[in-house]
């Protein structure tokens, strides 16, 4: 039952970390991209570079693969509910 | 022996933080007088562009790298501080945003060879008192690109690359005087968050030449037991604050908060004494001493012809062909909270809040100057004229210096000054507190 569990939470948390990236990319595919205002495009830059800093791996620090999952699945998050907001 | 405050100083203490805590009151009342005049106007939000991204990105990676051991913490502040230079030359401010200019006082002198000439006359002999190196400077870099149409644009670009280098120097020094310690990085990673280092991406202007980033490290060190030591931080952080001044004259708001601030414990009367004679000579001479030069070298008479407009208190005024209302009115009181906001009075509320009592008073003694200037101050081109709007208050470097202290408050710190990027391309964008233009 627990490893049942586990594998539901791991499936889950993997769509969290894709499932925002995929939004992106059909949004990008289905040719939004040019029908996005400045909000949108600025949310996006403003998100992709404090995001970026924020999971880039520096010199004397680490961090496990489970936490960087959760980063990027946050920043995931922030992504989209932005893109919402600004669109 | 460990010298207990007398009861005189306690007295002091409490009066200090006293007035600090009513002016607060004072500021936090206007931004919420802000926030209904904002939702009143329904403002459209505007993200903040790709500048406030590199800064607080950049800003994000020193703070992470500050758990990292000392050389691995120097090596990522070594690397971001020349990242932020070249970002300041390959990622120009626009010159309009959201279809609003924003850089009034610029975008004339800047576009114009007889505007520029008028306001920089350096070349008919004069230099204007108000920012007399600035002047020179700008004339000289004028000459340097050849003295023609687009000369002007030219050197209000480099002049302001040169104020970033500066900048950054500053804070390279201040962090390796204080051996890469971990406060002195998260510091790092604080000041380039403010909005005022967006000015640096080529802002056509000279009011942020008045800030100085280095100062407030090296009178921490000021306050050092070693005496020579703590002269020669003193004698640096004054010099540099004249400098500044000297530049602009709205240096002098940070001289006089680093005056106060240099009598401050720790020691007793005698050396606080002469730590705030240290700073106050350094300064003035590098404030004043220019004016030895302009006459005897350069030939040059100085001129005094700038009015700092002053914000009425009941009736409106006319101010330079411009209504200004009253500080007792909701859109006085109102543009009174967006200036402090954007000045980054907030941050001081948060140190304020969040800092220990030993550190309370130099913070405070170093804002209060800009704290009571700025209830005051009537800027004639608000909202557009960023470069003095986000260089009035110097105290915001005191309080990042204390809210660096812990991880904790430098993440905290690092959201509220994301929070004020996003302030300011709202304001910029939607024109609030827009002035009125009255016949002459």
């Amino acid at each position: 039952m627990d490893a049942q569990e586990d594998r539901r939470m791991a499936v889950i948390s993997r769509f969290l970390v894709v499932g925002p990236v995929l939004i992106l990319l059909s949004w990008y595919l289905a040719g939004q991209w040019d029908m996005a205002g400045p909000e949108a495009r600025a949310w996006l830059q403003f998100t992709g570079v404090v995001g970026l800093a924020s999971v880039m791996p520096l010199p004397g620090t680490s961090r496990s693969l489970s936490e960087l999952a959760a980063h990027v699945q946050w920043w995931g998050w922030v992504v989209i509910v932005g893109l919402v907001l600004t669109s | 022996m460990i010298a207990t405050p007398s009861a005189a100083s306690r007295w002091v203490r409490w009066l200090l933080i006293g007035v600090a805590s009513a002016m607060l009151t004072l500021h936090a009342a206007a931004w919420m007088t802000t926030a209904t005049v904002l939702w009143q106007e329904q403002v459209v939000v505007h993200t903040p562009r790709i500048q406030s991204a590199i800064v607080v990105g950049l800003a994000l990676l020193v703070l992470r790298a500050t758990s990292a051991p000392r050389r691995r913490r120097r090596l990522v502040v070594l690397c971001v501080l020349v990242m932020l230079g070249v970002a300041f030359v390959t990622v120009p401010l626009p010159k309009s945003f959201a279809g609003e200019g924003f850089m009034p006082g610029g975008n004339d002198t800047g576009s114009s060879r007889g505007q520029f000439e008028n306001r920089f006359r350096v070349e008919r002999g004069d230099v204007l008192f108000h920012s007399h190196l600035g002047d020179v400077v700008m004339s000289a870099l004028d000459g340097a690109f050849g003295r023609s149409e687009t000369s002007p644009a030219h050197a209000y670009d480099a002049l302001s690359r040169l104020a970033g280098l500066l900048f950054l120097i500053e804070l390279g020094v201040a962090a390796a005087w204080h051996k890469w310690s971990r406060q002195s990085c998260r510091y790092v990673g604080l000041a380039i968050a403010t909005p005022l280092c967006l000015l640096f991406f080529g802002y056509w202007d000279l009011g942020y030449l008045s800030m100085s980033v280095g100062v407030v490290p090296l009178l921490a060190l000021a306050r050092s037991r070693m005496p020579v030591r703590a002269h020669a931080a003193a004698l640096v952080a004054g010099g540099l604050q004249g400098l500044h001044a000297a530049l602009h004259g709205f240096g002098l708001l940070g001289l006089a908060g680093g005056a106060m601030a240099a009598l401050s414990r720790p020691g007793d009367m005698l050396r606080r004494g002469v730590r705030a004679a240290t700073f106050t000579s350094a300064g003035v001479a590098l404030y004043l001493g220019w004016m030895f030069f302009y006459v005897t070298l350069g030939r040059l008479s100085v001129e005094w012809e700038r009015q700092l407009g002053y914000r009425p208190f009941f009736e409106s005024i006319v101010f330079d062909n411009k209504i200004a209302n009253p500080l007792l009115s909701q859109a006085g009181f109102g543009e009174f909270g967006l200036l402090s906001a954007l000045a980054g009075v907030p941050v001081l509320a948060l140190a304020l809040l969040s800092s220990r009592r030993a550190t309370l008073v130099p913070t405070i003694l170093y804002a209060l100057p800009g704290l009571i200037f700025l209830v005051q101050w009537w800027p004639p081109s608000a909202p557009s004229n960023l470069d003095l709007m986000l260089s009035v208050f110097p105290g915001i470097f005191a309080a990042c210096w204390v809210l660096a202290s812990s991880r904790l408050t430098s993440m905290r710190t690092l959201l509220l000054l994301s929070g004020l990027h996003m302030l300011l391309w709202t304001a910029v964008g939607n024109a609030v507190f827009a002035r009125l233009d009255v016949a002459p």
